[in-house]
């Protein structure tokens, strides 16, 4: 990485900038010893590592410009409580978008600053623990210093850890839930509201799966219609023995917002992990998951389907290292792009020595609505051990004219038709979402995204 | 209800049908029969609304009136129905959703009242009888993976339900067995009615003794060489078409 350009952007009026105030808010915190350790520490990794360059490999197609040289600052939940007028618009974008996902526990976030008043756990059970992150460092340290692992030493998951002020903290105590409890559902909401200042969010999300849980975790970002800011999200998951997560991101960012997350997993023995990106909003929105299957037997599932309309970029990154015996990976991605659309999928399948037996497969179909809209597709793999079966394939479509006429001489008008073909398309990777609730809202959202006439230029 | 008059069509340049003429009038049934690639299919999809084909010359009329200008769902909303030779498979988009979608569309059309989800299934199950369907085709994709024969079923449980005024039968009777093809018939035969036509494109006698047409044409190289009664379908059945096309 190159340092001197990146001494450049942290000398500048930037984003970078308010990054090296960064040491105040973290001294401001009465953070325990070891947590303000592993900030500066992070600060250090920030400082050497910078923000991606263009030249770097996995951001090559990522144009993080407007976000290095942005306006964002920092937000400083101690500093600049949310406002009332904040709260009431938060309210309303929540009733207008998320009904009742018959949840175990819903954790509402409105400009990084964790709701209480808006959030609920019903009915309590003590198999689960679902609270902020602050809560939780003065409940069990520990398990938060555990779950937060060391400094990453990626520039913006750096920055993350040494910025971030809150963020849930999810603890699936095994092994089984109580008589009649299913499997809980845990709903993090993030909600960003229309600021005179764009603000710059990091978001902690730390998910802990005891041997033999079983879950599902649901993250949501929305976005107020006309909101500018940034959010720079890391969520870390740890899966037990045994334990399945399931992982759903459901990302509605304003169409000002811009969405950078990294999702990091760990499996232990047998442990199977699936997770779900279902990406609908933000201008620009890059998902980057890596999970590494290090123990016998593990397994991961990740699909996502991704809907980008004007001038909309939706990413996805995906590293899949596979290292223990018998591992099997799973990918499967739909996306439709429409207007002036760009979406990316980088994902590598890599097979370490050693790691017999693996099965990966990754597919990863786009459909064009447009001529103007572009997609980079790169599939890699990279395989060191000789008994395994790996397959990836890649295409772009566009909407086959047959079925269009099919369902035309139906009686369905064209725009219609144009609508279901495009919808059967992503359904096919909607259909594999957990719990009907949130499978019903994400058809519904994609739905109405699809009909929304997009008078949008940017 | 539907005249054809001297129908020229091309596909890529390519003539297809070279002057065809066919009236057909509420209450009748005909029959199109005639060798492989002789025009068949493209008469019916040109019937249907098809935007791949080029009319080149001629006219088809509904109801004395133009319909070359139409989209392909404003015909379905005027009462035209194409079963088609080659149904397509629609991944992700459900059996019962699409259906309903598109008697929706069709009522709005004819000026009736839409149906809701209940009013809808009621109705689909009354139909899906009629041609002997499983109630579990209504939550599959659209004709994936579908047998032969069950896509063919697909199509005239899709006739039942959205009761077209003319239908057009693309080879529905080919590759079924016994029973589809008597279900098929049934499908046929409990929608006849003195304000309805039917046009069976098909190669098989078999189906007209089932449905017994008042008209049968041979279509040969993009003409039709011959036309007679139901008897020309049994001759046809014997002799097949060497005859008519050494005489075309
Ligand atoms: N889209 C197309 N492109 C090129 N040629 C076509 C196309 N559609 C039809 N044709 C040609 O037009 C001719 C007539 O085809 P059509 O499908 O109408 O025949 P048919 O009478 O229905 O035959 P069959 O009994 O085999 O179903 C054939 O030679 C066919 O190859
Ligand atoms: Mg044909």
């Amino acid at each position: 990485m190159n340092v001197r350009s990146n001494s450049r952007v942290l000398e500048g009026r930037t984003y970078g900038a308010g990054v090296l105030t960064a040491r105040a808010p973290v001294a401001a915190q009465a953070l325990p010893e070891w947590l303000g350790a592993l900030k500066s520490s992070a600060l250090g990794t920030f400082e050497a590592a910078g923000f991606p360059s263009p030249r770097d490999e996995a951001w090559r197609f990522t144009d993080i410009s407007d976000i290095v040289s942005g306006p964002f600052v920092p937000q400083e939940v101690a500093r600049s409580p949310v406002s009332s007028g904040a709260l009431a618009a938060a309210r309303r974008l929540l009733a207008e978008r998320l009904q009742d996902l018959d949840e175990t526990a819903r954790l509402v976030f409105v400009d990084g600053a964790f709701q209480a008043a808006l959030s609920r756990f019903s009915p309590k059970r003590d198999d689960v623990v679902a609270c902020s992150i602050d809560q939780a460092l003065s409940r069990h340290p520990q398990r938060v210093r555990a779950a937060l692992g060391s400094d990453p030493h990626d520039g913006f998951q750096a920055l993350n850890t040494v910025l971030f002020q809150s963020g849930a903290f999810v603890h699936l105590a095994g092994p089984r839930p109580a008589e009649g409890a299913g499997r809980p559902v845990i709903h993090l909401v993030h909600v960003a509201t229309e600021r005179a200042v764009p603000l710059a969010f990091h978001p902690r999300t730390l998910v802990v799966a005891d041997p033999g849980t079983s879950s599902l975790v649901i993250e949501t970002y929305l976005g107020a219609d006309g909101a500018r800011y940034l959010v720079n999200g890391l969520s870390q998951v740890t899966v037990g023995a045994g334990a399945h997560v399931a992982h759903v991101v459901l990302q509605e960012e304003s169409r000002a917002g811009y969405h950078l997350q990294a999702l990091e997993i760990r499996l232990d023995a047998g442990a199977r992990f699936s997770s779900h990106s279902v990406a609908l909003g933000g201008h620009r929105s890059r998902l980057d998951i890596a999970a590494t299957l290090e123990q016998d037997g593990a397994e991961v599932a990740l699909q996502g389907v991704y809907v980008a309309r004007g001038r909309r970029q939706m990413d996805h990154h995906t590293v899949v290292t596979h290292v223990g015996r018998h591992t099997s990976s799973r990918q499967v991605y739909r996306g439709v792009l429409d207007d002036r659309a760009t979406a990316v999928f980088d994902g590598m399948i890599h097979v370490a020595p050693g790691a017999q037996k693996t099965d990966a497969r990754q597919s990863v179909r786009n459909l064009l609505l447009s001529g103007d809209a572009v997609v980079h597709a790169q599939p890699r793999l990279e395989i060191n051990a000789d008994d395994v079966q790996c397959a990836h394939g890649a295409t772009i479509g566009q909407l086959d004219p047959e079925a269009l006429f099919y369902l035309q001489s139906r009686g369905v008008g064209q725009e219609e038709a144009r609508r279901l073909l495009v919808q059967g398309f992503a359904g096919e990777s909607i259909q594999t979402l957990p719990h009907p609730p949130l499978r019903r809202l994400v058809e519904h959202r994609i739905r109405s995204l699809l009909e929304a006439h997009e008078g949008e230029t940017s | 209800m539907l005249t054809i008059r001297d129908l020229h069509v091309s596909v890529q340049d390519k003539p297809i049908l070279k002057g065809v003429d066919l009236e057909i009038d509420a209450g009748q049934v005909h029959a199109i029969m005639g060798p492989n690639g002789s025009g068949k299919s493209t008469l019916a999809q040109v019937l249907a609304g098809h935007g791949g084909y080029q009319v080149t010359r001629g006219d088809i009329l509904l109801d004395g009136r133009s319909i070359l200008e139409v989209s392909p769902e404003e015909r379905a909303r005027a009462g035209i129905f194409l079963s088609f030779q080659y149904p397509v498979e629609i991944p992700g988009v459900a059996n019962s959703y699409f259906l309903k979608t598109a008697l929706n569309a069709v009522r709005r059309g004819r000026g009736e009242e839409e149906l809701d989800s209940i009013a809808f299934l009621a109705l689909a199950r009354e139909k899906l009888d009629v041609v002997g369907m499983d109630p579990r085709f209504l939550s599959r994709a659209v004709n994936e993976g579908f047998s032969g024969g069950e896509k063919k079923r697909n199509e005239i449980f899709q006739m039942a339900l959205l009761e077209p005024r003319l239908a057009i039968l693309d080879e529905t009777d080919s590759g079924l067995d016994i029973d589809a093809l008597k279900a098929v018939a049934n499908g046929i035969n409990a929608l006849r009615s003195p304000d309805r036509a039917f046009i069976l494109i098909t190669h098989y006698q078999r189906l007209l003794d089932y449905v017994v047409p008042d008209k049968v044409y041979v279509l040969a190289n993009g003409r039709i060489v011959r036309s007679g009664g139901r008897e020309l379908a049994q001759e046809l059945e014997k002799r097949g078409y060497g005859w008519l096309e050494a005489a075309a």
